[in-house]
């Protein structure tokens, strides 16, 4: 997992720009692709590794910020660094906002940006790691039957056997069984390690 | 009265007495000694009434005393049978008729001595007075008749009157007659002829002399010599006329009083009529403004006896007349003194001379204000002719006294030694080709001051005589105002262009940015192959190379912006219009590409250059370009095309032209875009394309819009070029 070879994508229409970043980013043994506007980009395929977005404010066509709104509306959630001609303060908390990793203004220090791009590409690999594992809990819970389904939800709400027992109308019995079994193949030793997962899965819009 | 009996008896001719005693012999005689039977004393009676003509009453007794005595005798002494009956009845008959004869002739005698007596008085007086009786016959003729018509009394009596004087009768006689006749009087005036032939008119006045019965016997006619009166009435008539021809009032009046004569002139000057006038006070009736109180002014005419000047007089029906005054003091032959008054009215001349010093003062305060001289030249000007005139304000500009003469070194002296042979050359040509001309030139005043003048001048031609009108106006202030407008205009397209340029900011900063970016990151990227650690000199001198280029494009920018900012004072130079529209586009690139417009060029290949300032026309098009973009930022649902082209003309005008594909002017403000302060954009000061007109139109071109096809808008200027005869 940690052996893909990262990609870094440069989107800018100025060639200086692109040739320069991509000399620097080889510097520090990046494979970059360079892209003079972002229909280029979006016409080419996908990589599936980690990496970043270096990205222009100013694109001819749509701004910067439409191109990041657009790339999230698609789903791909690839963090952007935002070069910058100038800083200008609500254009930088709208990038953040939107979930921008980097703002950095031209002339950047070479340091600044290669940092940067480790830093994102770390950050990308990370939410590509977390995004498997909740792609992992997800089929997890797609694996139970109706009634572990229906004994989690209650055990998460804080429900004692005997309470959920009740409630569904099974014996107590039955409702540990369910719950050694639900355990069991969402992977986790404690009921503390349950609720942690339900949260997330709740956070990630998922029903529990 | 003895004398005067004595004086009329000399008077009679001489011979008649003479006769008168021959006759009364020779009738005695045949009477006394012939012994004719008939009776012979009666041929006495011939006596008697010669005697009547000759002798007075008295006389013609004693004729008639003596005849009778000479008949008695003869009587007694006559031989033969006197004693006969016969013979005595005779004598008594012939003494009878003697008698008789002697009653009727000394009656009608002492009629006439009557008559004859009142007559003499006449020659006392020096008119001429002569009787004639009723058949004209001059039977009485003065001394006076005598002095005025040369003849004798003896040569006038017995002529007939009207032949002896040439008589000439303002009536026909036979009227004049019958009133005569009718009154017994007559009052005319007649011309007669004297002696010489001389005419004289008189003054005659005729009365009838009737005898007792009052028959007419007679007729007493007394002429006054009239001639001298009469042809000083006639003198003073036509004097009269003369006077009242002219214009000029002229009053008599007494001094000092009443108005005795008051002429035509006067009547038309002042609407009074003579009659009016008579009696009156000249001063009271004319309302006289004297110079000085009216008895003062009398007393002036007194001493003076005369006195010219200026008075002011009201007509009749109130107009107020200033009337040019003599004054002069006579003394009539009766002593009485009188004022000859002559008025010539003066009012409009006066008004004319003030009309005229007006308007002279109007345009000498004309040519003060406007700095504007007039001068007249005539080159070949007669003696009596000035050769050369020239105004006040001519005088002022070039700094000279008035009073110093017109000299040709005075009109070429102050020139600025640079116009000098210019103007020279001009004034030769104009004198040779009488032609007028137009010209500026400069002055170079003696404290070091440089004046423009600008000078018209027309060339009358006139049979030979060339004359030159001309006016020079000392533009100097207009020149600097010019000048400096010049200078205001260009700083304000500085100010503009800056202001343009800073709506590029942005765009230039990220032009200049990039690759400054690329030059940072690339000496990164050198200095880590550099390392010893990863070597890689090929990766160095990549970077290196990319160094240089971006280095060189940043330059390349900072050229083009500083061309655009900097110079304020145009340079006219010739100017490759297509070049001009490359480098405005390379400036917008990053801004059109910002905008996404595309951007077609059509430009006409080999254009002839324009004269102008490159960086005040590129200010233009750069313009014309950024408002495209502007107008164009509102839309995306269609492509956002700019067209800017360069064309020639058939005029040999160069024309360029920016099209947008944007929504278009509101035709209601197609022409409202080129006027100061207006704007379609939120953040416009509206003063662009204001700019851009004032630049084109400086340089001799044109700018304006039309609606472009089918949607957008067309600027457009044109620039002359040598071929068009602009540049």
């Amino acid at each position: 997992m940690t052996d893909e070879q990262p990609v870094v994508v440069v989107i800018d229409d100025d060639l200086s720009v692109r040739e320069a970043i991509q000399g620097l980013l080889e510097t520090a043994d990046l494979r970059v692709e360079l892209f003079a506007s972002p229909q280029d980009y979006l016409k080419s395929k996908r990589w599936d590794v980690p990496g970043c977005i270096i990205l222009d404010v100013r694109l001819p066509g749509s701004s910067g910020l439409d191109f990041q709104r657009e790339l999230v509306g698609t789903g791909n959630h690839t963090p952007i660094i935002f070069l910058t001609g100038y800083a200008d303060t609500p254009m930088t908390v709208q990038a953040m906002k939107a979930g921008a990793v980097e703002f950095l203004t031209k002339p950047y220090r070479d340091q600044a940006l290669i940092e940067a791009v480790l830093g994102a590409i770390e950050k990308d690999r990370a939410r590509r790691g977390s995004k498997r594992a909740l792609a992992d809990l997800r089929q997890r819970l797609d694996s139970l039957t109706e009634r572990e389904r229906q004994v989690m939800a209650l055990t998460v709400a804080g429900q004692q056997n005997k309470q959920i027992a009740g409630t569904i109308g099974i014996r107590d019995v039955t409702v540990r069984v369910h719950r050694r079994q639900l355990m069991r193949k969402m992977g986790v030793k404690s009921v503390a390690e349950l609720v942690r997962i339900a949260d997330l899965l709740r956070s990630e819009g998922i029903d529990v | 009265m003895s004398n005067q009996t004595l004086y009329s008896l000399l008077a009679t001719p001489t011979a008649l007495p003479i006769a008168t005693i021959a006759l009364v012999i020779g009738v005695f005689i045949l009477d006394t000694f012939t012994d004719v039977e008939v009776a012979v004393g009666v041929l006495y009676l011939p006596v008697m009434l010669v005697a009547a003509r000759v002798f007075k009453r008295r006389g013609i007794v004693l004729v008639a005393l003596g005849c009778a005595a000479l008949t008695l005798l003869g009587h007694v002494l006559s031989p033969g049978n006197s004693w006969s009956t016969t013979a005595i009845l005779d004598r008594l008959l012939g003494l009878a008729a003697l008698g008789f004869t002697t009653y009727l002739v000394a009656k009608n005698r002492s009629a006439e001595e009557a008559l004859a007596e009142r007559v003499q008085l006449l020659d006392l007086t020096h008119d001429s007075v002569f009787v004639r009786d009723a058949k004209d016959i001059i039977t009485y003729w003065n001394r006076g008749a005598q002095e005025l018509y040369g003849w004798t009394q003896v040569e006038a009596l017995g002529k007939v009157t009207h032949n002896l004087l040439h008589t000439i009768f303002p009536e026909p006689l036979e009227q004049i007659n019958a009133t005569l006749l009718r009154t017994g009087r007559w009052d005319g005036e007649l011309v007669h002829s004297q002696r010489d032939g001389t005419r004289v008119v008189v003054a005659s006045r005729w009365s009838v002399q009737r005898d007792q019965q009052g028959r007419p016997i007679g007729t007493l006619e007394t002429n006054n010599d009239i001639t001298e009166r009469k042809r000083a009435e006639e003198y003073l008539q036509r004097q009269a006329t003369l006077l009242d021809q002219t214009h000029d009032a002229i009053i008599v009046w007494k001094f000092p009083g009443a108005i005795i004569y008051w002429n035509r002139g006067a009547e038309r000057l002042y609407g009074y009529t003579a009659e009016e006038a008579a009696g009156r006070s000249s001063h009271e009736l004319l309302r006289t403004e004297h110079p000085m109180p009216a008895e003062l002014f009398e007393a002036t005419v007194e001493r003076d006896e005369t006195w010219l000047g200026e008075l002011r007089h009201t007509t009749r029906d109130g107009r107020k007349l200033v009337v040019d005054s003599r004054h002069v003091l006579v003394r009539a032959p009766d002593g009485q003194r009188l004022v000859i008054e002559t008025n010539r009215d003066v009012t409009e001349r006066r008004r004319a001379e003030e009309a005229l010093r007006r308007s002279e003062a109007h345009l000498a305060q004309a040519q003060a204000l406007s700095k504007t001289g007039s001068f007249s030249w005539v080159p070949n000007a007669g003696p009596t002719e000035e050769q050369l005139y020239v105004s006040d304000e001519w005088f002022r500009i070039r700094g000279y006294d008035r009073r110093i003469p017109v000299t040709p070194k005075v009109i070429f002296e102050r020139l600025h030694p640079d116009d000098r042979e210019r103007v020279q050359e001009i004034f030769n040509r104009t004198l040779a080709e009488g032609r007028g001309f137009d010209i500026e030139f400069r002055l170079a005043l003696p404290d070091g001051s440089v004046k423009y003048l600008h000078s018209i001048a027309r060339a009358l031609t006139d049979a030979n005589r060339l004359e030159i009108i001309g006016a020079v106006m000392d533009i100097t202030a207009t020149k600097r105002a010019m000048e400096q407008l010049q200078h205001a205009q260009a700083e304000l397209a500085r100010i503009t262009r800056l202001t343009t340029m800073g709506q590029l900011a942005a765009s230039i900063a990220h032009e200049i940015n990039q690759p400054l970016t690329g030059v940072v990151t690339n000496a990164h990227t050198a200095l880590h192959w550099l390392d010893a650690e990863h070597l890689d000199l090929d990766k160095t001198r990549t970077a290196a190379e990319r160094i240089v280029r971006d280095g060189q494009r940043a330059s390349d920018v900072i050229g083009r912006i500083r061309g655009m900012m900097t110079k304020s004072t145009p340079q006219v130079a010739k100017v490759d219009i297509n070049g001009a529209i490359d480098e405005v586009l390379a400036l917008t690139e990053t801004e059109l590409r910002m905008h996404s417009v595309v951007v077609f060029t059509e430009l006409a290949r080999a254009l002839a250059p324009v004269s102008g300032d490159r960086v005040q026309l590129q200010q233009v098009i750069l313009n014309l370009v950024l408002n495209a973009i502007d107008a164009m930022a509102s839309f995306s649902d269609r492509p956002r095309v700019l067209r800017i082209g360069s064309q020639l003309q058939t005029d040999g005008e160069v024309l360029v032209s920016v099209r947008d594909s944007g929504p278009g002017l509101d035709p209601g403000t197609a022409e409202k875009v080129f006027s100061p302060f207006f704007t379609t954009k939120e953040k416009g000061i509206g003063i662009g394309l204001s700019i851009c007109r004032s630049i084109v139109e400086a340089h001799g071109g044109r700018l304006w819009t039309e609606p472009g096809a089918p949607h957008g808008a067309i600027f457009q200027f044109t620039m002359p070029t040598e071929a068009s005869g602009g540049a």
